[in-house]
């Protein structure tokens, strides 16, 4: 049993189950309010579209990610280098607002832009991370797998990218809880997501809206987190 | 058999290489051996490409190896370096298995070489789910050997490969790889920069300094006909009679003998050192040796020109 996956899939399943019947919960806390439970999207729905933007934008950023550092950390394209690695550390710099707020004019408003804003600002991570790893390959490993004829993609496949797989994965991790985190502003834009019932209880003055939203967006990340932490373990054992 | 002939490299990755012209022969033993920075790594590293000459050519059986893909001729060719470079994401059966499955062999067919080649290599078959982190330093380069002639290669390239280890396991590694030499009658191709373990190992030696070859022969010749003073430098100067016993063997300079019966006998193939110490030890003159009736070893024996 792994409790880093089951602790908040259960409070995840604990919270849809338990959310739309919470009236008299929030009441009690705000007793000001009309209508203290968010029911414009249903909070199952709100879930799946979430982790669904989720998951596109941050299979992507993956891709391009590894895609780009296993090409810089090419000798024949060594030039790049410090370029892709100044882009990929400045670039986490840059708050996602500011990536989301310039891909409107782009895409218009709704999940476009959003998918886009994730999927560019979860590939610096990945990038930083694979560069890194990659770089930190034995470079005793690399001469031997030369000599004893290795082609330059095999080696990369068989060699360089299992071992750069620890670093790498960590910054899937951090790309992926970020984008869980980050898809929420999404819902400034129009897009629906968990961020939809904490941007509209900001604005309406609504703080149940906001936890109920928080709530659920917290038990996601955390569920992502545990999920990406067995898929670690998984493939950095492979080979044994 | 590989022949260097004429090769020559300047500049760019490893040390230069001036004019050096090279015959060695199938199934021989052949030590590149000089100190630091002479170009003898440079020259090991042309045979599999991982340099190329500036000038000249290598062939191996007559056939220019720039006519084969780099990649292929390294399939083809067993390489262990000092630093081993094991995969160590990777079990010790899965790498010494890399290079079979390189060639696409099926599994059961690797699994069964790599059983037979850590018997070889004389490692323990329980260490075979190991990773390389968890072996010490003498197994990771049985390891290393062992991956270099796991697809039973004509050529095997080993630069430094036992320079990384303590004396005691250097001295076992080296004698397994004698051992396992003769049974294969692989070409080797040595680079060391230790002028012992060249007179221990090689059937011949170069002897390369400056990029150059100053002698190429047998232990003995280099040891009993330096070509110059380097070389005699090298081989030892005034400790070079020491290194001769330890080259030469107990059946080279046995000679038609009686000694008493009792006394302590050695073996035909023990070398000269050994036998010198066994004296030295039991105060005595001479030794019977085992298994060569009416033959002693004797000092006047081992003082006896070289045959």
């Amino acid at each position: 049993m792994n409790w880093r996956i089951a602790l908040p899939a259960l409070a995840l399943v604990a919270l849809l189950l338990w959310l739309p019947h919470s009236a008299p919960v929030f009441h009690a806390m705000f007793p000001t309010l009309g209508k203290p439970v968010y029911l414009r999207t249903g909070f199952g729905q709100l879930v799946a579209i979430h982790a669904g933007i989720v998951l596109l934008a941050s299979a992507t950023a993956v891709l391009v990610g590894l895609a780009v550092a296993a090409l810089v950390t090419r000798p024949f394209a060594s030039s790049l280098l410090p370029t892709a690695n100044a882009v990929a550390v400045v670039g986490q710099t840059i708050p996602p607002v500011a990536v989301l707020v310039l891909s409107v004019p782009l895409l218009g408003f709704g999940a476009p832009p959003t998918l886009l804003a994730l999927a560019v600002y979860g590939v610096l991570p990945v990038l930083g991370q694979a560069i890194a790893g990659l770089r930190s390959v034995p470079p005793d490993a690399i001469a031997a797998a030369d000599g004893i004829g290795y082609g330059p993609w095999r080696r990369l496949a068989d060699a360089e990218l299992p071992l750069a797989v620890p670093a790498i994965m960590s910054g899937v991790r951090l790309s992926v809880i970020v984008a869980v985190g980050t898809a929420t502003i999404g819902s400034t834009v129009g897009a629906t997501t968990l961020g939809s019932p904490i941007v509209e209880g900001l604005v309406g003055n609504n703080p149940a809206y906001v936890i109920q939203g928080a709530l659920l967006v917290a038990a996601l990340a955390m569920l992502a987190d545990g999920l990406l932490e067995w898929v670690e373990r998984r493939v950095t054992s492979r080979g044994r | 058999m590989i022949e260097f002939a004429n090769v020559s490299k300047r500049f760019g990755q490893g040390d230069a290489v001036d004019g050096v012209s090279l015959s060695i022969a199938s199934g021989e033993l052949f030590v590149l051996v000089g100190p630091s920075g002479s170009g003898k790594s440079t020259l090991l590293r042309m045979v599999n490409r991982l340099v190329e000459p500036d000038e000249g050519a290598i062939r191996i059986d007559g056939q220019d190896v720039r006519d084969t893909p780099a990649t292929e001729l390294r399939r083809g060719i067993g390489y262990a370096i000092q630093s081993v470079g094991l995969f160590p994401h990777w079990t010790v059966a899965r790498n010494i298995g890399t290079v079979p499955r390189l060639l696409g062999w099926k599994e059961d067919r690797i699994e069964a070489r790599v059983e037979e080649l850590m018997a070889m290599v004389e490692l323990d078959a329980g260490i075979a789910t190991r990773l390389p982190a968890e072996l010490s330093g003498g197994q990771q380069q049985r390891v290393g050997v062992a991956r270099a002639m796991a697809a039973t290669p004509a050529i095997v390239l080993m630069d430094e490969a036992f320079g990384a280890l303590d004396p005691v396991t250097r001295e076992k590694l080296q004698r397994a790889f004698r051992r396992i030499h003769a049974d294969t009658g692989t070409t080797v191709v040595f680079v060391t920069h230790d002028m012992d373990e060249a007179l221990q190992l090689g059937d011949r030696i170069a002897f390369i300094d400056g990029g150059r070859v100053r002698q190429c022969g047998t232990p003995l010749e280099l040891l009993l006909s330096p070509a110059d003073e380097v070389v005699r430098g090298f081989v030892g100067g005034a400790s070079a009679g020491l290194r001769l016993l330890s080259v030469r063997k107990v059946r080279d300079a046995m000679t038609p003998g009686n000694v008493a019966d009792g006394t302590p006998s050695i073996g035909a193939d023990a070398d000269l050192r050994q036998a010198l110490s066994m004296m030295l030890d039991e105060g005595l003159r001479a030794l019977r040796v085992d298994g060569a009736d009416g033959q002693v070893i004797s000092l006047d024996g081992l003082l006896a020109p070289p045959r």
